[in-house]
């Protein structure tokens, strides 16, 4: 489900730097990006970390073997690099297996973005993660819901799990502020707050943890974090 | 019900009816119609009747005869009464119905002259309480046929009144003669009452036929739309895939999707022609049979490659459904699909999500577009979300509401208890 867009505009732009072995999104974001500023492309990560440049955040693609270059580190291993470096990280990619995601949320990504939703939706993640947000799929909201009914998620106040349960069903912020009598600014922070809170659960706990928590197969989270 | 013409032999009309009298009680045969069988009732209950009355006075004929002050006239009325007994009773049996104005009239008219006449040919000691004066009981009889079989309440008052009185003045006289007044009042008041028995009981008969044959189109109806909506469902998802394959700039992408589902579509309409029994074909079965509904809502899903389907169920993991209410919910998903593809445009994204809350025993899935959506008090909604996604989960006791917002999306909640 597309992000709905969010309303604040940033003190300053917002610099990125993109790490993605395609060459259409390496030169295409530049062009592509009003709002935020894309200062260099590269791809791989050794590239981008002997450029030492000062970015916000990384834009990362999980697969980075489209080059063909030996050695290349990527998904969990390229993620815990980054944020080694001190980078907030946010997953660009195609890759929609839950298990994939949520290894890359357990890792330290700070959100995770779909390729296919409107260039809009990755301004707006972009800007949120700047904001210290996190930002989710709707398929990584609906395992938040996941975790919260298996009592995974207990600091949840009973706004913020009215504001996942619909989030999880696909209802808009504006449906949902209108609904439940409050701004939608506010449901917007409800959601940030459920996201912020299932992100540190997920790097809270081991593999195995999350995958009996979570119902996903044994082993496809321990092998993504590999 | 109109009277069934029978031009066969008289006898032989005779021996069906009464062959169908003995299938009829032995079990074995049904009637035409609960009206009809009804009406089948009174004559054979009018014919019995008039025939044990001509038999039971046969025997006191000689002395009949004998006794009467005028024999002649005694014996011109017996002959008058056997040949309209005979016209009737053929008339009723050839019609196979008892139900007409002008024949129990007639017979109330001979009943009653025969009553009125008894002073020219029955002895006073005579009167009542006897065979020899033969002609109360013929006129029980016709009482009994009048009210069984006149359709008008008036005319059956007025017949059996005016029979009732005919006695009463004719026997008064005896009175004093060998008869008790108390025994004349009695049997006038005999009249009235069989009469009110006799037309209660006919009415009964034939209000039940009646209601029968009723409840019995009625069946014949529901079970036709039945058929009609079956078809109309069958129909209606394959209606959208051929209206995309008839598309000459059909995506190459979706055509492939769609191909494959056509084929499905193709399997399952042959499976409805050859009458093979589904699911939903021996509800007996489906009723104890029990599915996964988060298989229900994947098979529903399954079909549609093309849409961006985010597919959280995971809440639901292990709730049964029965098998004909998982039938409904993977058609309902699959119409609701159809018409998310159809109508929601591009870039679409759906979200399907399944919960259940274990308290309630009662499970929910929403499906969730943000296309174009549409305003519910201006545009009707099509047959699929009416018929295919309303009506039958609503036969499976499963509730579905249909939330549209023009330009923001449209959400189907649908919900039902697990077993």
């Amino acid at each position: 489900m597309t992000p709905e867009p969010v309303d604040h505009e940033p003190a300053r732009r917002i610099r990125v730097a993109s790490i993605d072995d395609d060459t259409v999104i390496r030169r295409g974001l530049p062009v592509l990006l009003d709002h935020v500023d894309v200062v260099d492309s590269y791809p791989d990560i050794g590239e981008f970390l002997t450029a030492h440049i000062e970015v916000d955040m990384v834009l990362l693609d999980l697969v980075l073997t489209g080059t063909g270059r030996p050695g290349v580190i990527q998904g969990a291993a390229a993620i815990r690099e980054l944020l080694a470096a001190g980078h907030r990280v946010l997953i660009y990619t195609n890759e929609r297996r839950r298990a994939v995601l949520v290894a890359c949320l357990a890792a330290g990504a700070s959100g995770v973005v779909h390729k296919a939703e409107p260039i809009s939706a990755l301004e707006d993640a972009i800007i949120a993660v700047a904001n210290g947000e996190v930002v989710i799929t709707q398929a990584l909201v609906g395992l938040a819901e996941l975790a919260e009914r298996r009592g995974e998620l207990p600091t949840l106040s009973g706004r913020q799990r009215q504001v996942l349960s619909a989030r999880a069903r696909g209802e808009p912020f504006q449906s949902i502020a209108d609904r439940l009598f409050i701004s939608r600014k506010t449901a917007e922070e409800y959601m940030a707050a459920v996201t912020n809170k299932f992100a540190e659960f997920l790097r809270d706990h081991s593999a195995a943890d999350l995958e009996r928590h979570l119902g996903i197969a044994p082993g496809d989270v321990l092998e993504q974090l590999r | 019900m109109n009277a069934q013409q029978d031009t066969a032999h008289p006898h032989r009309r005779i021996s069906r009816l009464a062959g169908l009298w003995r299938r009829w009680r032995a079990g074995q045969a049904s009637l035409p119609t609960t009206r009809a069988g009804a009406e089948i009732g009174a004559v054979v209950t009018v014919v019995a009747w008039r025939l044990g009355t001509l038999a039971i006075m046969v025997p006191a004929v000689p002395t009949a005869l004998e006794r009467s002050t005028r024999p002649w006239l005694n014996a011109l009325l017996l002959v008058l009464v056997a040949l309209e007994s005979a016209a009737l009773l053929a008339t009723i049996i050839r019609r196979r119905r008892y139900y007409t104005p002008g024949w129990p009239l007639l017979d109330g008219v001979v009943a009653l002259v025969c009553l009125l006449a008894q002073p020219w040919y029955v002895p006073d000691n005579d009167l009542v309480g006897t065979w020899v004066g033969w002609a109360p009981a013929f006129a029980a009889s016709a009482v009994m046929s009048v009210a069984t079989g006149s359709p008008r309440r008036r005319a059956i008052f007025l017949m059996t009144s005016a029979i009732a009185a005919s006695y009463l003045v004719v026997s008064l006289p005896a009175v004093g003669h060998g008869a008790e007044l108390a025994t004349v009042l009695s049997n006038t008041l005999t009249y009235g009452v069989f009469g009110i028995l006799c037309r209660t009981m006919a009415s009964v008969a034939r209000r039940f036929g009646t209601d029968a044959d009723d409840a019995r189109n009625t069946a014949v109806e529901a079970t036709r739309r039945l058929e009609v909506e079956r078809s109309r469902r069958l129909l209606h998802d394959p209606a959208s895939l051929l209206r995309y394959l008839a598309d000459p700039d059909l995506d190459p992408q979706l055509a492939e999707t769609v191909r494959a589902q056509a084929v499905a579509e193709a399997n399952r309409i042959r499976a409805y022609l050859a009458d093979q029994p589904g699911p939903t074909d021996d509800g007996r079965v489906a009723g104890r049979q029990t599915r996964l509904l988060t298989d229900a809502i994947q098979a529903g899903t399954a079909s549609f490659t093309d849409l961006p389907i985010e597919l959280l169920i995971q809440l639901a993991d292990g709730v049964a459904v029965t098998a004909i209410s998982a039938e409904a919910v993977t058609a309902a998903t699959a119409t609701v699909l159809h018409n998310v593809r159809r109508h929601a445009g591009p870039d679409t994204s759906v979200v399907v999500h399944a919960d259940y809350e274990p308290a309630d025993h009662e499970w929910e899935l929403t499906i969730r577009d943000n296309g174009r959506g549409f305003d519910p008090a201006s545009t009707p909604f099509g047959y699929g979300l009416s018929q295919v996604a309303g009506q039958a989960l609503a036969e499976q006791c499963i509730t579905s509401h249909v939330h549209s917002v023009p330009g923001v999306g449209t959400t189907i909640t649908i919900r039902g208890a697990a077993v």
